[in-house]
């Protein structure tokens, strides 16, 4: 019987399996060290980022990097259990607000002596990382990717609703009046444009742009500020304009920009990885800065780090590793093919960048006044998740009102900054 | 069981409608794994590609080592369900038909292993694999799985609507408790075995959690672990992935309706006895 | 004086032998892992940074003063009442009349049964392109017939209902599997002898059918309550438990304390709470359906 001569099949090679086993984590080359690196970088980057691991295994004989990619979520689900089975890999990405965790659990390695003694020197690289990357006065980690937040726009959309395509608003009131005009609706009452994409949840950060243009903060010296004048003022701005249909609600960032892809909203904030999504996607696209608001412009810095496990035996060999990573031609080759600006400070002139990808431009502005966000919190996770986006959702969707939102907000904040 | 031709016709006219909700996601999906992915995200409300690619099929194979891929997952979710179809039928059977003292006490200890939830006890099952060396292999992603409790569940409940004649009937033939498990008992119920053995196969080819979490290199991971490869942090390439998904489910329906053939010479089987 | 072998103590012995292998593997990689779990759950472990303390049940006494654990249950509930029933009713009817051999039956089998066959992942993201409330295909479709269209994923009034409906077009196929597998083994000779009485076809269900397929019934019955207790994958990845925590199930937020706040001692007393509740459901339906059940074999 043809089912039976299957199952023997599987028989036999399930047999035959049973012996075998994965490769082995040590190195093959002799007198390389190995180097274990996990990182999230699956998609489009990863063939850039095998590239750069690549030349760099063959370019020296001492080093050998072992990348194990997989998705983000999965990197944080596998890495707990790594380590307190003593696996962790040596050298671990992360997202620059999650490292924090684990430094104060005792996982990550101290980086201070490693970069005394190092060519890579502290002011060669974005200053707002490598603060970011402070933990109790010692660096714990170091820049891999810098991402600032900048204000993508369909020009197409634009000239439709009369407004000028090279134009884009500069400040809030500039972007409200812009606002006013991109929204349409259809006779049935279906919105068939929306101004702006605002994620609320799973995003990066684009209401805190909003709170910063108002001058509001979240956290200062380890006690909530969420409940000034100042963010009231902000988030009654938002309630409003979420009414008046400038975006949907409880958008996550990715359907906010799934919803900007497909040509339905003529504005969005986002971050570099977005672009060739974007055109590819058809829009004719227009960047520029985010406004500014009266009290001041910030954007979102970020995106991801390198640290070094507290118990990794190959310590010099990661550390060698993230000087290369960080050098003018790695970063360079970064740059141009993924897009991301340079996690150097003193590349802001580089020829061959600028003449490469004329985008990155906006993105070494924005560099300057990038913030990133709750950098100093290890429960940073939670209290987007536990406070942040509730606030967030009932404000946008006017289930309550902006300054109560904000009082219950600031008492559950610091409610959970005071959890040991 | 006869027809008539209007009951006929009304029936699959009903499960015509009912049938759309199923087909449509299904035709989305392998339609979208044609379109370039300009198009998917351009325009996702649009069901039919407008110019048809194999570029993300040709993307799927050449950027992720699919082939090893799906040997793993053949080895992983074809070996565990061999090893699950044994045991979970000789257990099943003694849980129906070969009482011994605490027995039910037993099955119920069994059905208990369902009712917690896997995220739960994946880390200390997690580090117990780490303790026996086993992280990243096959003995060690499979043996949890070799045998399961809704398997034993299922094969008990399939037994017990044996007739216990059949039983009697191979003892005074002179046969022993495995003889009848045997030459008697399996191939009344193989109908059962094919339903159970497509289900522990299905289950265990879409499984991503434990497997993601047991292995770390791509020569040991399987399918789904792989395909998540091309979701990134911000960007997802939906053409890769949806293509990448139309080629998972292809064994598997394969599988099934392959167990439809036995599973209809099983019904002929015990249909005879009445 | 050797003991003689009776039949029953022989067939006790090659009872015992024959469900000895799966209770070892059951034993070593199911239950232990348990045990450790339920010893997690008498401590505030912060399973990252490895600090212990005792706290008894604690922790189990917390769960009922957090308002979230609460919330979590009360959606749990909500969808265990409304997925089981709509999930069995549904695929016992298909299964009925699949079984009765129309023209096409066979095709209509197996297109049920491809949801079940295909990763939540992907069930997610394809859902998520055709039903968004912006972009999504269905919703286009509506608009263009005048209606107005909304994103139920996203409007927490109905996204349970959205998370139920995607769980029932998940698991009909199987369950219509199962229980065809039931209704198969019914002898034709009976449904063609209550023919000839003059029985119609809706007589000859309720008199002849049911009755036959109550115990697998049951065990469909008793195994889908026990899985949608503990639901948790269309959750994770279509909406996280939100909006506003609107779908948020317990096995979800277990998993969120788990993994995302390090707290395994308290996601375990969690998981221990929910498995009491789905014991004693089990118990109960398994004394109602059992004495129900034909045991054959040995007197």
């Amino acid at each position: 019987m043809k089912k039976v001569s299957i199952m023997l099949l599987i028989g036999v090679m399930v047999i035959g399996s049973l012996f075998a086993q994965g490769s082995n984590e040590k190195s093959k080359a002799p007198g390389k060290q190995t180097v274990v690196f996990w990182n999230g970088y699956t998609g489009p980057d990863r063939t850039v980022l095998e590239e750069l691991v690549k030349k760099y295994n063959e370019s020296q004989n001492t080093v050998e990097i072992k990348m194990e990619i997989m998705p983000w979520d999965t990197l944080y689900q596998k890495l707990m259990p790594a380590m307190i089975a003593g696996n962790a890999p040596d050298l671990i990405a992360m997202s620059v607000g999650r490292y924090m965790e684990y430094a104060q659990a005792g996982k990550l390695a101290n980086l201070e002596d490693l970069l005394a003694s190092s060519s890579l020197k502290r002011d060669d690289l974005v200053p707002g990382l490598m603060n970011a990357g402070m933990y109790q006065g010692s660096q714990y980690a170091m820049p891999m990717a810098f991402a600032a937040m900048v204000m993508y726009y369909n020009k197409d959309m634009f000239t439709a609703a009369g407004l000028d395509p090279d134009n884009p608003p500069k400040t809030l009131t500039e972007l409200q009046d812009a606002w006013a005009k991109l929204v349409k609706k259809d006779a049935n009452g279906n919105v068939t444009q929306y101004a702006q994409a605002i994620g609320v949840k799973s995003t990066v950060a684009m209401i805190p742009v909003f709170m910063w243009m108002y001058g509001a903060e979240y956290i200062q010296d380890g006690k909530s500020v969420l409940n000034s004048p100042e963010a009231v003022q902000a988030l009654e701005m938002l309630a409003q304009a979420f009414q008046r249909n400038v975006s949907p609600v409880g958008l996550t960032g990715q359907e906010a920009d799934n919803l900007f892809s497909a040509g339905k909203a003529a504005i969005e904030f986002n971050g570099p990885w977005a672009i060739p999504g974007f055109r590819g996607a058809g829009i004719n696209l227009g960047i520029a800065e985010v406004p500014a608001g009266k009290n001041g412009r910030k954007t979102w810095g970020g995106d991801t780090i390198l640290s070094i496990s507290k118990d990794s035996k190959v310590k010099e060999a990661a550390w060698n590793f993230i000087e290369y990573w960080n050098s003018v031609e790695a970063q360079r080759t970064w740059a141009l093919k993924v897009g991301f600006p340079p996690t150097r400070v003193d590349m802001s002139g580089d020829k061959e960048l600028l003449a490469g990808n004329p985008d990155i431009i906006y993105f070494l502005n924005s560099a300057k006044y990038a913030e990133i966000f709750m950098a100093d919190q290890p429960k940073s996770g939670r209290i987007d998740e536990e406070i942040l986006v509730p606030l967030y959702e009932a404000v946008t969707r006017g289930t309550t009102k902006p300054a109560e939102a904000l009082q219950a907000a600031d008492a559950k904040l610091n409610a959970l900054l005071a959890e040991k | 069981m006869k027809l008539s031709k209007t009951a006929n016709g009304i029936i699959l006219f009903v499960f015509s409608l009912v049938g759309i909700v199923f087909f449509v996601p299904f035709l989305w999906m392998a339609c979208s794994s044609l379109k370039p992915e300009s198009m998917i995200m351009g325009h996702p409300e649009q069901m039919f590609p407008r110019s048809v690619t194999l570029q993300n099929y040709s993307s799927l194979l050449s950027k992720i080592p699919f082939g090893r891929f799906l040997f793993n997952s053949f080895v992983f979710a074809g070996g565990i369900t061999i090893f699950s179809l044994f045991f979970d039928s000789l257990a099943g059977y003694a849980f129906a038909k070969l009482p011994f003292k605490g027995r039910d006490v037993v099955f119920v200890l069994v059905l208990v292993t369902m009712m917690i939830p896997f995220q739960v006890t994946m880390i200390p099952l997690y580090l117990l694999m780490n303790n026996l060396h086993i992280l990243n292999t096959f003995p060690g992603m499979m043996l949890p799985r070799l045998t399961n409790a809704f398997g034993i569940y299922f094969m008990r409940q399939s037994f017990l609507s044996v007739p216990g004649d059949l039983i009697d009937a191979g003892r005074i033939d002179g046969l022993n408790e495995w003889g009848i498990y045997q030459r008697i008992m399996l191939p009344v119920v193989t109908a059962s075995l094919s339903t159970l053995g497509v289900f522990h196969f299905m289950y265990n080819w879409n499984d991503f959690l434990w497997p993601m979490l047991m292995t770390n290199t791509t020569d040991m991971q399987t399918l789904p672990v792989g395909l998540a490869l091309f979701q990134g942090e911000h960007v997802m390439e939906h053409g890769p992935i949806f293509s990448g998904a139309v080629l998972s489910i292809l064994p598997i329906l394969i599988i099934f309706l392959c167990a439809q053939k036995t599973f209809i010479k099983g019904i002929a089987l015990s249909g005879i006895k009445g | 004086m050797k003991k003689p072998v009776t039949l029953s103590s022989r067939v006790a012995r090659a009872g015992t032998l024959m469900v000895l292998p799966s209770l070892c593997i059951i034993a070593v990689f199911v239950l232990y892992p348990i045990a450790d779990s339920f010893w997690m759950s008498l401590h505030n472990w912060n399973i990252l940074k490895n600090t212990k303390s005792f706290l008894g049940l604690s922790n189990y006494m917390q769960a009922f003063h957090d308002e979230r654990f609460l919330n979590a249950l009360k959606n749990t509930v909500v969808y265990t009442i409304t997925y089981v029933p709509i999930l069995v009713v549904s695929s016992l009817l298909i299964a009925v009349f699949l079984n009765y051999g129309f023209s096409g039956a066979g095709f209509f089998k197996s297109l049920f049964f491809l949801p079940s066959i295909t990763s939540m992942a992907i069930i997610a993201i394809v859902f998520r392109f055709l039903l968004d409330g912006d972009i999504g295909w269905f919703s286009l479709f509506l608009q263009r017939l005048g209606f107005r269209s909304m994103d139920i994923l996203r409007t927490p009034s109905t996204a349970m209902i959205a998370v139920v409906l995607v769980g029932v077009w998940r698991w009909m196929g199987f369950n219509m599997v199962i229980l065809l597998s039931g209704l198969n083994s019914v002898p034709e000779s009976l449904y063609e002898a209550a023919e000839m009485d003059g029985a119609g076809k809706v007589r000859q269900f309720f008199s002849i059918s049911l009755p036959l397929i109550v115990p697998i019934l049951g065990f469909t019955l008793i195994t889908n309550i026990i899985s949608s207790f503990q639901a948790f994958d269309q959750i994770y990845v279509m909406t996280k438990g939100g909006p506003m925590f609107s779908t948020e199930v317990l096995v979800y937020y277990i998993y969120y304390r788990g993994f995302n706040v390090f707290d395994m001692g308290y996601a375990s007393a969690m998981a221990f709470i929910l498995f009491c509740i789905i014991l004693v459901f089990t118990l109960l339906q398994l004394r109602g359906f059992g004495k129900k059940e034909t045991e054959g074999g040995i007197a």
